[in-house]
């Protein structure tokens, strides 16, 4: 038996009474083996991964997406994008004011369901994320397409990258929005469906998306019904219980 | 006994796996590590990186029975100027400001002090086995990842299309190398004491 082996088998308990003394007297006297033997717990102790370790590292970065845009080669990009977005939010804010005109909320006029949808369906930019993984051009261009929602070309580009990181719910949920921006509401509502049964930050997006879903087929009834499985705690809960008011009220 | 802070709920947010209170942690704290990771060579990416490593680090320290007896926010940002500034040097980077940190130091209390050097003993130790790990062999260096990594002999032996008993020696053989490997260096005295 080498150091090492005597060592694992001491930690897992496979000595026998004989070898256990001998090897506990060899800790003392031998000051060599005795740093190997420290080295040995040293390694195992800060190298080891626990479950509950992944467990938390896989709800952090969940998290960490919403509050780092981990932007690294896309700086340029993002540079480029700046100007067009200023644009965007110009010409949306000169929407809304028409919007605004066009429907005169100070009336109380009861939305329809369609005008209901375009207040309360507001898609979230994708984050420029850029990694260093194979298909990062790929993401980088699907994101694009995303964030200035051309649905169609972002469908296609994010149904290959999801099939090979089926993990990130921030992506799924941008497909699920594809799906039903471009009236595909049953792959929507089933990619919502399998999101919000899985423990994410996207979980009542999910849940408020399918909602959403079916207020853009006019079933007034199930999206309310949606809209309720989202709990008191959750983010979106307020908006959520705003929309079931609007809609309860027809 | 160290009086509790009321912060010390995101400590109990970790040990509960706490998504809510943890996003909380997010939004009321990355925006300065951000920042202090930026103002000094870092990415945002960088920063996302520090922060939720930082993060697991409290929360390895959480599981021994750590209070947290100081304001998270001077706490974290201790932890992660540490993880940053050992980042730093590593890369031989200069210009370097960590303009603010006098403020927070001021706030973190004594034994919470402690609590952060016993983190950074732990980072550097980190780093000192990473660093060896990636001198050894590319089979052994897999074999060890598995295995950390939660894997049981085993189901290595399984994936790696040998027997148990082999991988089992092979293990032996791995460490003993890496250990080798650490000895060599001047900073092999992090493991011992």
């Amino acid at each position: 038996m080498n150091d090492i082996e005597q060592i694992e088998n001491y930690l897992s308990g496979q000595l026998s009474a004989d070898e256990l003394q001998a090897f506990d007297l060899r800790l003392q006297n031998d000051k060599a083996f005795a740093e190997v033997f420290a080295m040995y717990k040293s390694i195992e102790s800060e190298m080891h991964e626990t479950e509950d370790e992944k467990e938390l590292r896989k709800t952090l970065s969940g998290i960490s997406q919403k509050h780092f845009d981990t932007v690294t080669a896309a700086k340029v990009i993002t540079l480029k994008t700046n100007r067009k977005r200023w644009l965007l939010y110009a010409s949306a804010a000169a929407a809304s004011i028409i919007i605004l005109l066009f429907l005169k909320p100070w009336q109380q006029k009861a939305l329809s369901n369609d005008q209901l949808y375009a207040q309360y369906a507001t898609v979230q930019d994708l984050p420029a994320v850029v990694r260093g993984a194979n298909n990062d051009s790929l993401l980088l261009k699907a994101t694009t397409f995303y964030n200035e929602a051309k649905y169609t070309a972002a469908l296609v580009l994010l149904d290959s990258i999801t099939m090979q990181r089926p993990s990130e719910a921030q992506l799924q949920l941008a497909l699920g929005i594809c799906f039903l921006e471009t009236g595909k509401y049953d792959s929507a509502i089933n990619r919502f469906d399998k999101l919000a049964v899985l423990e994410s930050v996207y979980k009542y997006d999910a849940v408020e998306w399918k909602g959403l879903a079916y207020l853009k087929q006019n079933k007034t009834t199930d999206c309310i019904a949606a809209l309720k499985l989202i709990p008191a705690d959750a983010a979106n809960y307020t908006k959520a219980k705003e929309l079931i008011e609007k809609l309860s009220k027809k | 006994m160290p009086a509790i802070h009321p912060d010390n709920k995101y400590i109990i947010a970790l040990l509960q796996n706490d998504t809510v209170l943890l996003d909380e942690l997010y939004r009321n704290y990355s925006g300065k590590i951000k920042y202090m990771v930026m103002q000094n060579n870092g990415t945002e990416a960088d920063a996302a990186d520090v922060f939720q490593e930082a993060i697991v680090d409290i929360y390895r320290k959480a599981k021994t029975g750590f209070t947290l007896s100081c304001p998270m926010e001077a706490f974290l940002y201790l932890i992660c100027r540490n993880r940053w500034l050992n980042n730093i040097t590593r890369k031989k980077y200069t210009n370097v400001t960590f303009a603010d940190d006098e403020g927070y130091s001021n706030l973190v209390s004594d034994d919470s002090f402690a609590n952060a050097e016993q983190i950074l003993i732990s980072q550097n130790r980190k780093n000192l086995i990473e660093n060896k790990l990636a001198e050894l062999g590319e089979s052994c260096r897999q074999l060890l990842q598995y295995n950390w990594g939660g894997k049981k002999l085993e189901e290595i032996a399984e994936l790696m299309k040998t027997s148990y008993a082999y991988i089992r020696k092979k293990k032996g053989d791995c460490i003993g190398k890496l250990i080798e490997l650490i000895k060599s260096s001047p900073d092999y005295k992090l493991l011992i004491n």
